[in-house]
């Protein structure tokens, strides 16, 4: 078979500058499927190592390496796009063990009053409500559903903005109570 | 596509029971529009001003903020002169937890409290720290020419 250096009347030493010879051809398709994936999905998605929104750019900066070889300004651009798309653009959520491990609130323990602070409806008024709390506060309840949205592109409880991934700070020491006893004598 | 029951609700809730100075109506032909407008604080060079503002509610809202933006022409140093506001909770401090009310409470109380140590229209905020009663003046001389009710 007659190779891309027979067919342009290249020496065919240029070959052995290329890391890599045979190369895919450029696929955008790869780039745009990848874009519709759903950005949120947790990392148990079916294609193991497309599953960041930032490797549908890396496999644009690969395609675009490709057909432009040779240019060194856009080479340049292309290692920064790699670069950065490898980088710190993750998305920054909880995991889905997180959102599984969150503690459920039986039904029995709801009572009509209980709203969820994000879709402001009475988790009663769904037959099977399926409610979780956030472990920054007893009283911080929401639809598991509701909830589950938001903790993938964030790490904060919506109602106090506390990180829920960071440790849990200790009890305050004695100390403290001393002072509150104090103060209460004071008033 | 079917609007979210949580907006249906706050829409309901905004008109069955409005926050005192602040009206918020969506249109009909697209209920995520608002023309919302806010009466300009007491106390405040903005009182006796009525300022008309956009509200848009994305596509993923709640879990992204509402876009807003003053239509009338306002002197304040956190708010630019297209109308847009320099907010925390508008942008990195959004919560999901938070409504519309509670988005134009917080805006009038911008208007109550202009904090130009953060300031979004620059020459402004220059203005409000080096000569504070001049600026005031100003503000509330676009107040009179600029948001009469």
């Amino acid at each position: 078979m007659a190779t891309y250096e027979d067919d342009h009347n290249l020496p065919a030493s240029s070959t052995s500058l290329k890391p890599i010879p045979r190369r895919p051809r450029p696929d955008l398709s790869n780039f745009f499927s990848s874009l519709t994936l759903d950005s949120t999905t947790p990392s148990t998605s079916t294609i193991p190592s497309d599953e960041t929104p930032s490797s549908a750019f890396t496999s644009l900066a690969r395609a675009w390496q490709q057909s432009i070889e040779g240019n060194e300004v856009l080479e340049s651009l292309i290692e920064q796009l790699i670069e950065e798309a490898q980088g710190g653009t993750t998305v920054k959520g909880v995991s889905q063990e997180f959102l599984d491990g969150l503690e459920r609130i039986p039904k029995k323990e709801l009572v009509e009053a209980d709203i969820c602070p994000i879709c402001n409806t009475s988790f009663l008024l769904d037959q099977y409500p399926l409610v979780v709390r956030l472990p920054c506060h007893k009283s911080h309840a929401f639809d598991l559903e509701c909830i589950s949205p938001w903790l993938k592109l964030h790490t904060t409880c919506p109602l106090d903005r506390i990180d829920l991934t960071k440790k849990k700070t200790p009890p305050p020491p004695p100390a403290d109570e001393e002072e509150e006893d104090w103060d209460d004598n004071y008033g | 596509m079917a609007l979210p029951k949580r907006i249906i609700k706050e829409t309901e809730r905004l008109v069955a029971e409005p926050v005192p100075g602040i009206q918020a109506v969506p249109h009909d032909d697209n209920l995520r529009y608002f023309d919302v407008s806010i009466h300009g604080p007491t106390q405040s060079p903005y009182e006796g001003g009525v300022f008309k503002l956009e509200l848009f509610l994305p596509e993923d809202y709640p879990m992204t903020p509402p876009k807003i933006r003053f239509l009338t022409k306002i002197y304040h140093p956190n708010i630019d002169r297209l109308g847009r506001i320099c907010l925390d909770v508008l942008k990195a401090n959004w919560s999901p937890a938070l409504q519309i009310r509670t988005i134009l409470l917080s805006i009038q109380a911008l208007l109550g409290a202009p904090n130009p140590d953060d300031p979004l229209a620059n020459d402004v905020a220059q203005r409000w720290k080096e000569d504070e009663p001049g600026a005031i003046a100003t503000a509330r001389e676009w107040t009179q020419t600029h948001a009469a009710p």
